[in-house]
């Protein structure tokens, strides 16, 4: 969704950063046109003075038609003239109906262009052909200036037009300067149709307020869209229905608005189909990789087996030659360390498919130490690393054995695959004022602050080499993680570049 | 000759005014133009004899932005629910704006239409939503203002179930 945010900010900044605030005013009203605000040099454009509280249709007649807002929408009045001044007016309108007022003074760019458009006007005039009708005078000035036409409603219920009619008028509906009834105006803007029943209520109260309607639009001409405004008010114990035409360029600012935040809707809602169409296809890739390393497991295990078979019958390894026995020795290596690669990218499958039920038991962590480190031996005695495991013999836990097992695996062959020869790895558990950790930690060759940040990202890592060549499948930590977030515990890593490294296990209920 | 008012309601780009356009003036525009505020067309049809000028009321989609008032809906003789075969949300927009409109004017014809046919191969309306509307005894009917399909056939239809 996009963040409104608040057009009182906007308008404040905008007129405070502006050179020329001496030849302009802000003034903030409430929907009914009542001043709360003023900023700028009201004295340029009200001798009078304007104060907070009274109504600015006061100091400034021409904006009646505007009050009380009926709707929001930017309008935009480009030249007024106030005697000896010529002032463009623009006015805001905010969330909650109050409306901030730009006055700005042009007096000399409109002396600069005038002749040019009186000479223009004068040109117009002279080829239109007027329609006249009786000229009754209209009780608030010329806001035909301003595109507004004015009906007086009669006491037999007809309709009169007043004064001068506005230019699209003439131009798009002539015959609507001749409407003497409502329903004849319903057959030129059927929308007065929904309008006129509330007028209807709103005159009968004799307010001298002005009451709008919402928005319409008028296609006259071929997909050229027209909006218009009707609104109604009292005067003198008279009725009166003014319709306005609203000024395209101050529309397509509303209109832009909207139609943004509709365009971002949509956008969002494509993106939100692409994912959930990206995490079906996320899904089947992992179902993929789980049935085939499932489906691998066996056939691999009875060759390494055969391997195995084949090493221990005495009969056979002495015919062969020492080559060949090297072959099929180190074929044996690579199967395993591949049967080995391929659990871990079962057991990734299913953690990563959630297909996993946690299966937790109560057991000391010392037990599930001891089960590790002699899995480790091996590895540890190769490499003449020093292991230190420094464990409460009563320190129990609750977890998925061979799950946290697997996790301790991962941790502790990661810390041999890149701690030195002679170096040392430790393994600490401990229990402090309700707080329990598990500590691995080494003294490899740790990883830079960019390795440690991606380690725990959800991403397989590429694997990297180990300090003796060792190979691995990249997935080892990432299978840690997702087992520690399984069990709701969490795992954070510290290390230094030719230190070492720390994995912290916080065991939290 | 008779005049009826026929209101296009639904939620946001679903196509109604795409609808409207199809029908009064056979043109479509892949281009969106959010509407702002209330258009009405005309358009004089002839249907078993009778001359019908139809008053279509093309209202402002529903959403937070802008809200469909009650008193556009008064006086219709008809009204079309319009969603969007690609927007599953647009059937939950649609289905309240009904109730709003029984609510308001109670029961008058009106017809339930998915537009947008010609993606129908990304659609998010399935077969079964469809049905389901149905099975609720609601008259539903599949359109496309891009191709114009079953789109005068709509209009014709519910005109027809107006004037009974
Ligand atoms: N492909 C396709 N696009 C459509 C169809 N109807 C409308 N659209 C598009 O959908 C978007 C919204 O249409 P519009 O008539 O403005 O929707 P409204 O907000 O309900 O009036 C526009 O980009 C149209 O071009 C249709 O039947 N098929
Ligand atoms: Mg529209």
């Amino acid at each position: 969704m996009i963040s409104e945010s608040k057009p009182k900010n906007i308008v404040e900044l905008l007129f405070l950063q502006r050179a020329g605030a001496n030849k302009e005013l802000l003034v903030k009203t409430n929907a009914k046109g009542k001043i709360t605000e003023i900023l700028g040099n009201y004295l340029l454009f009200s001798p009078e003075g304007l104060k907070p509280g009274i109504p600015i249709t006061e100091a400034f007649p021409f904006l009646s038609p505007f009050f009380p807002v009926a709707h929001r929408e930017v309008v935009n009045l480009p030249a007024v003239n106030l005697g000896k001044l010529y002032v463009s007016v623009q006015m805001f309108y905010e969330e909650n109906r109050d409306v901030w007022i730009l006055f700005s003074d042009v007096t000399r760019e409109v002396n600069e262009v005038k002749d040019f458009i009186q000479q223009n006007n004068d040109l117009a005039l002279k080829q239109k052909t007027v329609i006249k009708h009786p000229p009754l005078d209209n009780p608030f000035g010329n806001l035909h200036l301003f595109g507004v036409v004015t009906f007086l409603k009669t006491n037999n219920n007809n309709l009169v037009c007043l004064g001068e009619t506005p230019s699209w008028l003439m131009e798009y509906f002539p015959q609507l300067a001749l409407a003497k009834s409502e329903t004849e105006l319903f057959e030129i803007f059927p929308y007065l149709e929904v309008f006129l029943p509330a007028a209807g209520s709103f005159w009968e109260t004799g307010k001298e307020e002005m009451f709008g309607s919402d928005m319409w639009i008028e296609t006259p001409v071929d997909n050229n869209e027209l909006f218009f405004r009707a609104f109604v008010t009292n005067k003198n114990g008279n009725h009166y229905l003014m319709v306005r035409l609203l000024d395209k360029g101050d529309i397509s600012v509303n209109q832009q608005t909207v139609q943004k935040a509709r365009d971002q809707q949509l956008l969002y809602e494509k993106l939100e189909k692409a994912e959930k169409e990206l995490k079906k296809l996320l899904n089947y890739k992992d179902k993929f990789v789980s049935i085939v390393s499932h489906d691998l497991r066996s056939p691999m295990a009875s060759v390494v087996s055969i391997a195995e078979l084949l090493l221990t019958d005495k009969q056979l390894v002495s015919t062969m030659s020492e080559f060949n026995l090297d072959m099929l020795r180190s074929m044996k290596e690579e199967l395993l360390r591949l049967l080995e690669y391929n659990n871990r990218l079962y057991h990734w499958a299913n953690l990563e498919l959630g297909n996993f039920k946690l299966d937790r038991e109560k057991t000391t962590i010392r037990k599930l130490i001891d089960s590790v480190s002699q899995t480790a031996k091996p590895k540890i005695e190769a490499k003449n690393i020093r292991f230190l495991s420094l464990v409460p013999e009563d320190f129990e836990i609750e977890v998925d054995v061979s799950l946290f097992t697997q996790a301790l695996n991962n941790l502790i062959g990661n810390a041999i695959k890149f701690t030195p020869e002679t170096g040392q790895i430790e393994i600490k558990a401990k229990q402090e004022n309700g707080k329990a950790q598990v500590v691995v930690s080494d003294t490899g060759v740790g990883m830079p602050p960019k390795v440690q940040q991606s380690v725990f990202s959800g991403v397989p890592n590429e694997s990297t080499l180990g300090t003796s060549g060792e190979k691995g499948s990249g997935l080892g930590l990432d299978i840690v993680k997702k087992i520690m977030d399984a069990h709701g515990f969490n795992i954070a890593v510290q290390s230094e570049v030719g230190k070492g490294t720390m994995f912290i296990i916080n065991l939290i209920n | 000759m008779i005049k009826k008012k026929i209101c296009m309601l639904g939620s946001f780009a679903v196509g109604k005014t795409s609808l409207v356009q199809q029908f009064v003036n056979s043109i479509f525009s892949e281009k969106y133009h959010t509407t702002i505020g209330v258009k009405i067309d005309q358009k004089n049809v002839l249907i078993d004899g009778n001359e019908v000028t139809l008053m279509l009321w093309d209202i402002h989609g529903e959403d937070e932005f802008q809200k469909v008032k009650p008193a556009y809906i008064m006086g219709s003789a008809g009204y079309f629910i319009v969603m969007d075969g690609t927007r599953r949300n647009s059937i939950e927009t649609g289905l309240e704006l009904q109730k709003m409109v029984e609510k308001t004017i109670g029961r008058v014809p009106f017809i339930i239409l998915i537009n947008k046919a010609d993606l129908q191969d990304s659609w998010e309306i399935s077969n079964e939503d469809i049905q389901q509307l149905k099975s609720m005894g609601k008259e539903v009917m599949l359109t496309s203002a891009k191709t114009g399909d079953a789109v005068e056939d709509a209009f014709i239809k519910l005109t027809r179930l107006m004037l009974k």
